[in-house]
């Protein structure tokens, strides 16, 4: 008995060896520190071009972040992740999404969607348990005194049309009328709205404002209906960029010779694959080209991160988004917190942001009745012969 | 507002319906001859934009030939949806109706998934634009018309005179009947299919030049093609003809005088056919 169960003592020794020498050493660092956030965005469905781009944006930081370590907190750091939703550009889908965040997943910081419906929906479960919700939609009431961890960190087109309007009247002043088409939704009707308001300010005469559906390809009756009142300029702001080509297009063919104006960024390349480039000669959008002027070095480093991980073509409608992240990270590494109070106080209190276009603030106190909307430079540039072309920069006045 | 005024509405309503017709008139057939709701039918559509853009725009194709492929492509792979999806399931209303909703969300993303979320366009074969009387029509505008009647007289008269469309016929008024005259229902049906899927690649192909291709295409199409059948009679090529210049007329003249409300004349229409017609313009009780 005795040579068999040294026999086996060996074998078992043997195992153990073996194990120790194969599995790998236990490591005696600390176990990385991950801060979890969601991100509810239109990741299909029709506004799939606005949230793919803010899901582009949003992880070229997040993979800065992790790349220094993480952000700091104190002494220690933590790796973000990201905990990304599709609301399908739908009400219900955002609620939803927010439901399983908040509840099961038990984040703390949201980044939201551009659907107003969808943050509308979202607020009633965000507010009440404090999770900061960072929001992009155009709706004014997005914004409001009962609504303190709702911060919309994208300028709306009332802010960008604050700039632009200005810009339009100077440069162009033999334009005296415009007229409106936005989608019939409530993005659509705050857009409108905001339009109508800004272009009376600035001294234009509204000869036609109508909507229309989402999903609508052929804007012949429309624009047939359009063109009957001729206005100096069309301004169609809260369209997505395919509806904004197809409208320049078909517009074009009905033999409007009138500028064609949009308060929203564009893909210059696609704009003019479909619109054709004679046609959009001229369009006027609040697109940047960060490789012309009045770019930031911010600009210039987003540009080179976002074609190291996405290649090229690079798309011009990111940018923006890069803001989110960028001053969540700003704020928690300033609270030294991760209690969402205290970085919403934070947000409140600091001054100045820099962010990729320069320094930044929030503001809206008097128009909003609560300081949350994030003020950024509004560009405007023009398309000549296929090309962006940047006319200009500035700040939108916003008490 | 001048004659030129109301001319531009009417051809405006034609190019709209025009449009519907092509959509709807595969959605009838499959309905006709199969009795089933193929809410996938607005992906093959978009899936034929995508394949004339692939053709065209990415090797470089003649858009005819990129469009007479788009259409073979789509019969193919209307075919293989038909043995997979459907074959499996057929005389059973509810789970073919699951399946085919189902099918439409797979292919819808699986085409986000592939192809992206940007809007891509495809060079118009007929650029250039013609006036007469102050009235304005794009060459593209005048193609899709043109294309869209030969079409519609080519399967007219398929269904109508040629041995398969007579059979195809023969199984939408009754099936067994058919087959106790030797007619393969099973044939029918794949024929029925790629006619439909062929249909729908063709619309994709001709509406892709005028309008855009994205992913989300589909949904939208397939809503207005329910709209011009119910209208038109499920199951009638004729009735899908009616329904779609109908429905594009409705929303021509609705757009011009009516403006914001254009989307729900559609509806409306529907209500009122169904209350004093419950089968449709051209449908049968």
């Amino acid at each position: 008995m005795k040579p068999k169960s040294w026999k086996y003592s060996g074998v078992v020794g043997g195992i153990i060896l073996c194990l120790i020498i194969c599995l790998p050493a236990p490591s005696f660092s600390a176990p990385e520190k991950i801060l979890k956030m969601g991100a509810i965005f239109p990741l299909s469905g029709r506004g799939a071009t606005w949230g793919l781009a803010a899901q582009k944006a949003i992880t070229v930081k997040q993979k800065e972040v992790n790349a220094r370590g993480g952000l700091k907190i104190g002494n220690e750091k933590y790796k973000v992740e990201i905990i990304w939703e599709d609301d399908k550009y739908n009400a219900a889908a955002g609620r939803m999404a927010a439901e399983k965040l908040v509840n099961r997943d038990q984040v703390k910081f949201i980044h939201g969607s551009q659907s107003s419906a969808v943050i509308l929906a979202v607020q009633p479960i965000t507010e009440p348990q404090k999770i900061l919700f960072l929001v992009n939609s155009y709706a004014k009431e997005v914004l409001a005194p009962d609504k303190p961890y709702s911060f919309r960190m994208v300028l709306t087109s009332n802010e960008i049309l604050q700039g632009m309007y200005p810009w339009l009247k100077k440069t162009y002043p033999q334009l005296k009328t415009v007229a409106f088409i936005e989608p019939n939704d409530a993005s659509g009707w705050s857009i409108e709205k905001d339009c109508k308001r800004i272009a009376e300010q600035n001294g234009y005469q509204v000869v036609f404002s109508q909507f229309y559906e989402r999903g609508t390809s052929d804007f012949y009756p429309l624009l047939n209906k359009l063109l009957v009142h001729k206005p100096d300029f069309i301004d169609f702001t809260g369209a997505p960029p395919g509806d904004q080509a197809l409208i320049v297009k078909q517009v074009r063919e009905l033999g409007y010779k009138g500028k064609t104006f949009a308060g929203t960024t564009i893909d210059p390349v696609q704009f003019c694959k479909i619109a054709g480039v004679q046609n959009a000669e001229g369009h006027i959008s609040n697109t940047h080209d960060l490789l012309g002027a009045y770019t930031t070095e911010g600009q210039r480093k987003y540009y080179d991160d976002y074609v190291a991980i996405y290649g090229q073509p690079f798309d011009p409608v990111t940018p923006k988004y890069h803001v989110y992240l960028d001053i969540l990270v700003q704020a928690i590494e300033k609270s030294g917190s991760l209690d969402p109070t205290v970085v919403k106080d934070t947000m409140e209190k600091v001054d100045t942001w820099n962010t990729i276009f320069g320094p930044a603030k929030f503001a809206g106190q008097a128009y909003y009745g609560i300081k949350r909307q994030i003020i950024t430079p509004v560009y405007v540039s023009e398309l000549i012969g296929g090309k962006l072309v940047n006319r200009g920069t500035m700040m939108p006045t916003l008490p | 507002m001048s004659a030129a005024f109301f001319i531009q509405v009417f051809i405006n309503g034609l190019m709209l319906g025009m449009t519907y017709v092509l959509i709807a008139s595969g959605f009838s057939l499959i309905y006709g001859i199969m009795r089933l709701l193929n809410f996938a039918h607005g992906e093959f559509y978009m899936l034929g934009a995508f394949a004339t853009y692939l053709l065209a725009e990415r090797l470089g194709l003649n858009y005819f030939t990129s469009l007479a492929l788009s259409m073979i492509i789509m019969a193919i792979l209307g075919v293989l949806v038909y043995r997979l999806f459907f074959r499996p399931f057929r005389d059973q209303h509810d789970p073919s109706l699951v399946i085919a909703l189902g099918l439409a969300m797979l292919i819808g993303g699986l085409a986000l998934l592939i192809f992206g979320e940007k809007d891509c366009s495809v060079s118009p074969a007929f650029p250039g634009i013609i006036q007469f009387g102050g009235v304005t029509l794009s060459l593209e505008r005048i193609a899709v018309i043109v294309m869209a009647i030969i079409l519609m007289v080519a399967l007219s008269l398929y269904i109508k005179y040629a041995k398969m469309g007579q059979a195809m016929r023969a199984v939408a008024q009754d099936r067994e009947a058919a087959a106790l005259q030797g007619i393969g229902v099973d044939a029918t049906f794949t024929l029925c299919m790629a006619i439909s899927s062929a249909l729908a690649g063709a619309a994709g192909a001709l509406l892709a030049p005028l309008f855009f291709v994205n992913p989300f295409l589909g949904m939208h199409a397939v809503l207005k093609a329910l709209v011009v059948v119910v209208i038109g009679g499920l199951g009638s090529i004729p009735g899908a003809i009616a329904g779609g210049l109908l429905l594009g007329f409705v929303e021509s003249i609705g757009n011009t005088f009516l403006g914001d409300v254009t989307e729900i004349l559609g509806f409306v229409l529907i209500m009122l056919v169904l209350l004093f017609r419950p089968q449709g313009l051209f449908g049968h009780g």
